[in-house]
C-alpha cells in the first residue's frame, strides 16, 4: 500500500459567534495518497470549505479547530507555528478557490504575482522567476504568455484568471493541490478545459488533488475516491466507480437521483424532500433524519457511526451497520 | 363553421409569443459628437415563436444574450430593432391599458432568490403585492388567495408572516414562484431559476415548475446554464451564440441529431455523472474562449472557434434554416446532414 500523504483525523472545527457555537465540521477523517485525486461533495454549508481551510490552518477567529489532527507527511500541522505553516502553504500544499478575481490582486500584473509566489518559497533571482512564470503560463495553456505576463487580472476572462490561479498554485510543484469549486463560476466549455488541465498536471507531476464541488458530473469525470459530506460529517466514502454504481447512504442515493442527466432519457427526477440544514439546527440522532425516506425510530435517538466495510467503503447510516466491520 | 369557431381555432393555432428580428445593441462608447462608436450586439436578429403550453429552453455560454433576450421580451429593456407579438398583439406598440394587461399575463422568475425579494416585506405581502397592484383581490379573498398560492408552491400558510431571510434558498425561490403565478399568467420567463440552488433543491424546483405548468397551463421560457436541467424541463431548445440563435429544435432531436458544431461542443463539455463513461466523454472540442463581442466577424459568428470553418464561413453569414423535420440550424456545413 502506498503511504498516505495527508491524513485528516477526527477534525472538529467550530465557530464561536455572538449567537452561539456553530459546529461546522464534526469528526471528519479521510486520507489522501500520493498522486490520488479525492473528491469532496455535498450541499451548501455542509463544511467542505471549512474542512479545506482547516487543512491549511486558515481558520481565523471566531473559528477554531477544537479537536483532531492534520497529518502531512506524518507531521501534525495543527501543532505548527505560523512561521512553519507558511513554509508549507503555497509551497508543498497549495489551493485554488472558486472566484479567482478575489484571490488575485488587482493592482499588480499577473506575471508579478506569479513571480512573487515563486520567490517567496524558492531562492531564485527576478529574471529566473520571470522565466519560470512564463513557462508556467504556457503550461496552463495561455496563448502568448510573454505578453500575458504583463496583463492585469481584470482584463482576463474568468477562465483565463482561473488558469493564472492554477499557474500560481503550481509554481512550487506542490505535493497536494486543494481546489475548492475551481470551475463553479465558469461556463461548461471553459470548465472542461480547466479540468483537463488539472488532470494532465496531476498525471504528469503525480500531484495529489482534493477537489471540492457540488457537481456529481465533475466528480465522476475527475476523481479516484469520493467523500460525501452532510451536516458537517462524512456520511459515505468509496471509490468513484462503486459509489456511482452502488451508493449506500440514503443521502448519496438522493443526490444521484436528483441530478438531471443528459445521456439518459427523461425519467422523473427524484428530489430530496425538505431543506438543507444549517449547522446550528442539526437534530439529535442522524443528521439526515428529517429528509430520509427510510428514517426509523432509532435514527431519531442515536447518531450512527461512520462504519468501514471490508469492501473499502464507509457509510454512516443505521441501515448499513453490517457485522463484519471495523470502526473508524 | 361559424365565424366565431373559426376565430377561436385560428387563435389556438396562433403562437402565444412571436419574436421577429429582435435586436438589442448596447452602446459601450461614443465618439466626440455623442454618436455610438462601439456597441455590444447582445441580441442580434432573433426569431422565435412559442406555442401555448410549451416550454422553450435557452442555453449558451455566459454573455451570449440570454437574459437580454428575456428582458426585452418582457419590455424590461427596449429593443433596438424588431418586433414582439403576444397573442397576436404588437407588444412594442401597445396602449397603456393593453400593456398593463400584458404585464399581468407575462411574469418573470429570477436566478437570485436572495436579491429579488424585498427583505423588509413579509412573505404574505410579497405574494399579495401583484394582486393588490392589479386589484385582483381584497380582504378575506386576498388572504385566501395568498394561502392557496403558498400551498401550491409547497409552503405552509403558517410561514406567511416571516421575512425572506428566514427562509432557505429553495424556499425563497418557491416564494418567487408563488408571486409570479399570483395573477394567473400565461407566460413565465424563468431566468436561471435553479442555478443558485443546491442539487437536491434544484430537482424540487424543476419538478414544481413542471407540476405548475400542467396545473395552470403555463407556457415557459427557461433560460439556463445547466444544460441537463434545461433538457429535463424543456420541450424545445434554442442554442444562442453571441446574440444569435444558432440552432433550435425539439430537445430529442437537438441531442440525438445535433447539427451545429457549437451545440456539439457545448454538449460534449457537460460532465456526465457516470464514471464508467469517463473515457467516452473525454474530448474537448471548443478550445478557445469567446471572442470580443464588440467586433463581430462578418461571416459566421462561430468562425473563430469552429473546427470545421472554411473560407466561405469567414465571408458569408449562414442563415437559420430548417430541415424537413423542422430542426433549425445556422451553419453552412451542418452535422448529421
Ligand atoms: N467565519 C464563519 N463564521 C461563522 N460561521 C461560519 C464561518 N465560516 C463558515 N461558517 C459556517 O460553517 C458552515 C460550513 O461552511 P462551509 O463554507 O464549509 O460550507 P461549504 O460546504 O463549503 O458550502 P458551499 O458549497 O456553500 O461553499 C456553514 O454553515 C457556514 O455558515
Ligand atoms: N446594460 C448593459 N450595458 C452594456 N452591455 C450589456 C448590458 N447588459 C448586458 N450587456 C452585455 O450584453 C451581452 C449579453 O448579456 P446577457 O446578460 O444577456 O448574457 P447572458 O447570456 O444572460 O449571460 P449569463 O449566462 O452570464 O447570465 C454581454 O456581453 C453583456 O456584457
Ligand atoms: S441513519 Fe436512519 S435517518 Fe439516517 S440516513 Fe440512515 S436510515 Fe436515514
Ligand atoms: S458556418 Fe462554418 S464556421 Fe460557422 S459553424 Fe458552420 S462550419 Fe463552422
Ligand atoms: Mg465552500
Ligand atoms: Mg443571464
Amino acid at each position: 500500500m502506498t503511504e498516505n500523504l495527508l491524513e485528516v483525523k477526527n477534525l472538529h472545527t467550530h465557530f464561536f459567534t455572538e449567537n452561539g457555537v456553530i459546529p461546522s465540521v464534526n469528526g471528519v477523517s479521510f486520507s489522501v495518497k500520493k498522486g490520488e485525486v479525492i473528491g469532496i461533495v455535498g450541499e451548501s454549508g455542509c463544511g467542505k470549505s471549512v474542512t479545506s481551510l482547516s487543512i491549511l490552518q486558515l481558520i481565523n477567529k471566531p473559528g477554531k479547530i477544537v479537536e483532531g489532527e492534520i497529518r502531512f507527511h506524518e507531521k501534525d500541522l495543527t501543532t505548527f507555528s505560523e512561521k512553519e505553516i507558511r513554509k508549507i502553504r503555497g509551497n508543498k500544499i497549495s489551493m485554488i478557490f472558486q472566484e479567482p478575481l478575489t484571490s488575485l490582486n488587482p493592482v499588480f500584473t499577473i506575471g508579478h504575482q506569479i513571480s512573487e509566489a515563486i520567490r517567496l518559497h524558492q531562492d531564485v533571482d527576478k529574471k529566473e522567476a520571470k522565466q519560470r512564470s512564463i513557462s508556467l503560463l504556457r503550461k496552463v495553456g495561455m496563448a502568448n504568455p510573454e505578453r500575458q505576463y504583463h496583463a492585469f487580472p481584470h482584463l482576463l476572462s474568468g477562465g483565463m484568471r482561473q488558469r493564472v490561479m492554477i499557474a500560481m498554485a503550481l509554481s512550487c510543484n506542490p505535493e497536494l493541490l486543494i481546489a475548492d469549486e475551481p470551475t463553479t463560476a465558469l461556463d461548461v466549455t471553459i470548465q472542461k478545459q480547466i479540468l483537463k488541465l488539472m488532470k494532465n498536471l496531476s498525471n504528469e507531476l503525480n500531484t495529489s488533488i482534493i477537489l471540492i464541488t457540488h457537481d456529481l458530473g465533475v466528480i465522476a469525470e475527475m476523481v479516484d475516491r469520493v467523500v460525501v459530506m452532510y451536516g458537517g460529517e462524512i456520511v459515505e466514502e468509496n471509490d468513484v466507480y462503486s459509489l456511482f454504481e452502488n451508493p449506500k447512504h440514503p443521502y448519496t442515493k438522493g443526490l444521484l437521483n436528483s441530478t438531471p442527466k443528459i445521456h439518459q432519457l427523461k425519467e422523473k427526477l427524484q428530489s430530496i424532500e425538505g431543506n438543507v440544514p444549517t449547522p446550528d439546527q442539526l437534530p439529535s440522532g442522524c443528521n439526515f433524519q428529517d429528509r430520509c425516506p427510510f428514517a426509523m425510530d432509532k435514527c431519531r435517538e442515536l447518531s450512527p457511526n461512520l462504519v468501514a466495510s471490508t469492501d473499502g467503503s464507509s457509510v454512516r447510516c443505521w441501515l448499513h451497520q453490517e457485522k463484519e466491520v471495523v470502526n473508524v | 363553421m361559424t365565424q366565431q369557431v373559426q376565430k377561436k381555432q385560428s387563435l389556438m393555432k396562433a403562437p402565444l409569443l412571436e419574436v421577429k428580428e429582435l435586436s438589442k445593441h448596447f452602446v459601450v462608447s461614443t465618439n466626440l459628437f455623442g454618436k455610438p462608436k462601439e456597441s455590444v450586439k447582445a441580441v442580434n436578429g432573433v426569431n422565435l415563436s412559442l406555442k401555448k403550453g410549451e416550454t422553450l429552453g435557452i442555453v449558451g455560454e455566459s454573455g451570449c444574450g440570454k437574459s437580454t433576450m428575456g428582458n426585452t421580451i418582457l419590455r424590461l429593456i427596449e429593443p433596438t430593432k424588431g418586433s414582439i407579438f403576444f397573442e397576436g398583439q404588437d407588444v412594442l406598440n401597445m396602449t397603456s391599458t393593453q400593456l398593463q394587461k400584458m404585464r399581468k399575463e407575462v411574469q418573470m422568475i429570477f436566478q437570485d432568490p436572495f436579491s429579488s425579494l424585498n427583505p423588509r416585506m413579509r412573505v404574505f405581502d410579497i405574494i399579495a403585492e401583484p394582486l393588490r397592484t392589479h386589484k385582483a383581490a381584497v380582504g378575506k379573498e386576498l388572504q385566501q388567495r395568498v394561502y392557496e398560492l403558498l400551498n401550491l408552491v409547497g409552503l405552509d400558510h403558517s410561514q406567511a408572516n416571516r421575512f425572506p431571510h428566514q427562509f432557505s434558498g429553495g424556499q425563497r425561490q418557491r416564494i418567487g414562484i408563488a408571486r409570479a403565478i399570483a395573477l394567473k399568467p400565461k407566460l413565465i420567463v424563468c431566468d436561471e431559476p435553479v442555478s443558485a440552488l443546491d442539487v437536491s433543491i434544484q430537482a424540487q424546483i424543476l419538478n414544481l415548475l413542471l407540476e405548475l405548468k400542467e396545473k395552470l397551463q403555463l407556457t415557459l421560457i427557461f433560460i439556463g446554464h445547466g444544460i441537463p436541467a434545461v433538457k429535463y424541463i424543456s420541450d424545445r431548445i434554442a442554442v444562442m451564440y453571441m446574440g444569435e440563435i444558432v440552432e433550435m429544435a425539439d430537445k430529442e432531436s437537438l441531442f440525438a441529431n445535433t447539427r451545429h458544431p457549437y451545440t456539439q461542443g457545448l454538449i460534449s463539455a457537460v460532465p456526465i455523472p457516470d464514471p464508467s463513461l469517463r473515457e467516452v466523454s473525454e474530448q474537448v472540442i471548443l478550445e478557445k474562449d469567446l471572442p470580443d463581442q464588440r467586433n463581430l466577424p462578418k461571416g459566421c459568428s462561430f468562425y473563430s472557434r469552429c473546427p470545421f470553418a472554411t473560407e466561405k464561413c469567414k465571408g458569408q453569414k449562414p442563415e437559420l434554416k430548417a430541415n424537413e423535420e423542422g430542426h433549425l440550424v445556422a451553419c453552412h456545413y451542418p452535422l448529421h446532414a
